[in-house]
């Protein structure tokens, strides 16, 4: 696992410099705006990346022919993801504190529940997009997440539209501490971990 | 104990299938895999090293099945050479060799090195600016430095000069010089082969049509040439091969199975291979 993850770092800083700079960019904007952002560069679009640029270097066919079992191999890609949350809440809760401390912006109220909230929708989208590259591939990988999101969407709009559904279920989250979220999240992440390694071997006994 | 053992393995994809491929590397032998571009030696070489799933058949690496989860463990004695380097291009030689280190538990930083600077690649350099031979010879140099029982080495000199790739083949000789050290290459180029193989496996169309060690091959197999009319008087089963012009019939022949009145001249393994894929056409 050291040496995925030391490989990933290593990509991350010479290749990735400018999702990190964005990151750090977002992170220490006053009032927060960007924050979400943050998360899904530093914990979504980062990991896709990666994996993109081992599909394109080929180093996923070496890899898989080096001491490196298949469920290590697609951990490395959770852990890297995660690590990233966890820079990119560690950069905006430092900067937002250095603001209000200085007096340039003041933490909002509910900014705690927010952070919460981003991390834990941030570790479920990685989950999701991790599965699906796993499964098909960066490329096709790719259509099939923006299909996953407008079904998702879809069937957000559509619980919209029925108010009650929509009430309920912010009514039953309200009720959980903020931490749960991203808690719920990591567990439900853990868990598709197991079905991207499925996903892997199906796509590579093709 | 045996380098690599396989019985009957099978691969089907569309349009492609890997029909029953049995052979038997021993340890300490090098093993040639001749065979012509998509006939099946990448797919043989990914399903022995457990990295695709196979259909059929039994492979079993340094004493452990390809399929186990104990495999993992055993590519610690492997070492690796694919048709190019794979290793993300943005990374130098040395952070390439810190990444190696976390992953093979012999890994010895000493001799990838002395094999850098014998190879003169550079430290710094970023891959991407490595021409295809430096980036084989990196591949190399990472495959060598962990003390390896068996390498295996798929197309390495493919596309390669000739001074490169006779770097390599030294470097690769230099390697079997203990007893215990097994090497599988493939290949497309035979007369590379003939310098460094004990052992031959011609792969055409997926099917295994040749499996033997290559002096004996050389002392089985002997070329005629003779008149349409005399080549009609020779054994239909001594012939693996044909080829007709206009001034008579050059073939391939068992030794064993001809006249001896019949001038036979030693053949290369170059012609043997071409001579058996043009029989399987034939």
């Amino acid at each position: 696992m050291k040496a995925l993850l030391r490989k990933d770092i290593y990509v991350m800083f010479t290749q990735l410099r400018g999702l990190l700079l964005i990151m750090l960019v977002f992170s220490v904007i006053p009032g927060g705006i960007f924050i979400p952002f943050t998360f899904l560069y530093t914990g979504v679009l980062s990991t896709a990346s990666l994996m993109a640029l081992d599909e394109q270097s080929q180093w996923d066919t070496l890899a898989l022919m080096l001491p490196y079992s298949r469920r290590r191999l697609v951990t490395s890609k959770y852990v890297m993801g995660w690590l990233g949350i966890v820079a990119a809440l560690v950069a905006t809760v430092v900067m937002q504190c250095i603001w209000a401390a200085t007096g340039v912006a003041a933490i909002e109220e509910g900014f705690f529940t927010a952070i919460c909230l981003y991390i834990a929708i941030v570790l479920i989208l990685q989950a999701v997009s991790v599965t699906v590259i796993y499964r098909f591939g960066y490329v096709r990988g790719r259509v099939m997440i923006v299909i996953a999101v407008a079904v998702i969407g879809g069937v957000v709009g559509a619980a919209a539209a029925n108010g009650n559904t929509l009430s309920t279920a912010a009514t039953a989250l309200s009720r959980l501490h903020p931490v749960t979220y991203p808690l719920l999240a990591a567990a439900l992440s853990v868990a598709s971990i197991p079905i991207s390694e499925h996903g892997y071997k199906v796509r590579c006994e093709k | 104990m045996n380098a690599i053992e396989v019985r009957d393995i099978k691969k089907c994809y569309p349009g492609f299938e890997l029909r029953n491929v049995s052979f038997t590397l021993p340890e300490g032998a090098i093993l040639g895999l001749v065979g012509e571009n998509g006939a099946g030696k990448s797919t043989l070489i990914r399903l022995i090293m457990g990295a695709a799933g196979r259909d059929g058949g039994e492979a079993s690496v340094l004493g452990t099945d390809v399929g186990s989860p104990e495999f993992t463990k055993t590519k610690d004695d492997i070492g690796v050479v694919l048709d190019e380097a794979h290793f993300p291009t943005s990374l130098n030689a040395a952070q390439i060799g810190r990444v190696f280190a976390d992953t093979y538990s012999r890994w010895d930083g000493g001799t990838y090195a002395a094999l850098l600077k014998k190879l003169e690649l550079p430290t710094a350099k970023k891959i991407k600016d490595f021409s295809r031979g430096m980036r084989m010879k990196l591949a190399l140099a990472t495959a060598l430095s962990h003390d390896a029982k068996l390498l295996i080495l798929d197309e390495p000199t493919g596309g390669l000069d000739p001074m490169v790739r006779d770097e390599i083949l030294d470097i690769l000789e230099d390697f079997t010089r203990r007893e215990d050290r097994s090497v599988l290459i493939s290949s497309h180029i035979v007369s590379d082969l003939e310098k460094l193989c004990d052992y031959i496996a011609f792969l055409h169309k997926g099917e295994l049509l040749l499996f033997d060690e290559k002096d004996r091959l050389l002392e089985k197999y002997a070329l005629i040439k003779l008149s349409e009319r005399d080549f009609e008087a020779v054994p239909g089963e001594a012939v693996r091969g044909v080829r007709r012009g206009k001034y008579g019939v050059e073939a391939l022949v068992e030794r064993g199975l001809v006249d001896r009145a019949i001038q036979a001249e030693r053949t290369s393994l170059e012609d043997i291979i071409v001579f058996f894929a043009r029989g399987d056409r034939e």
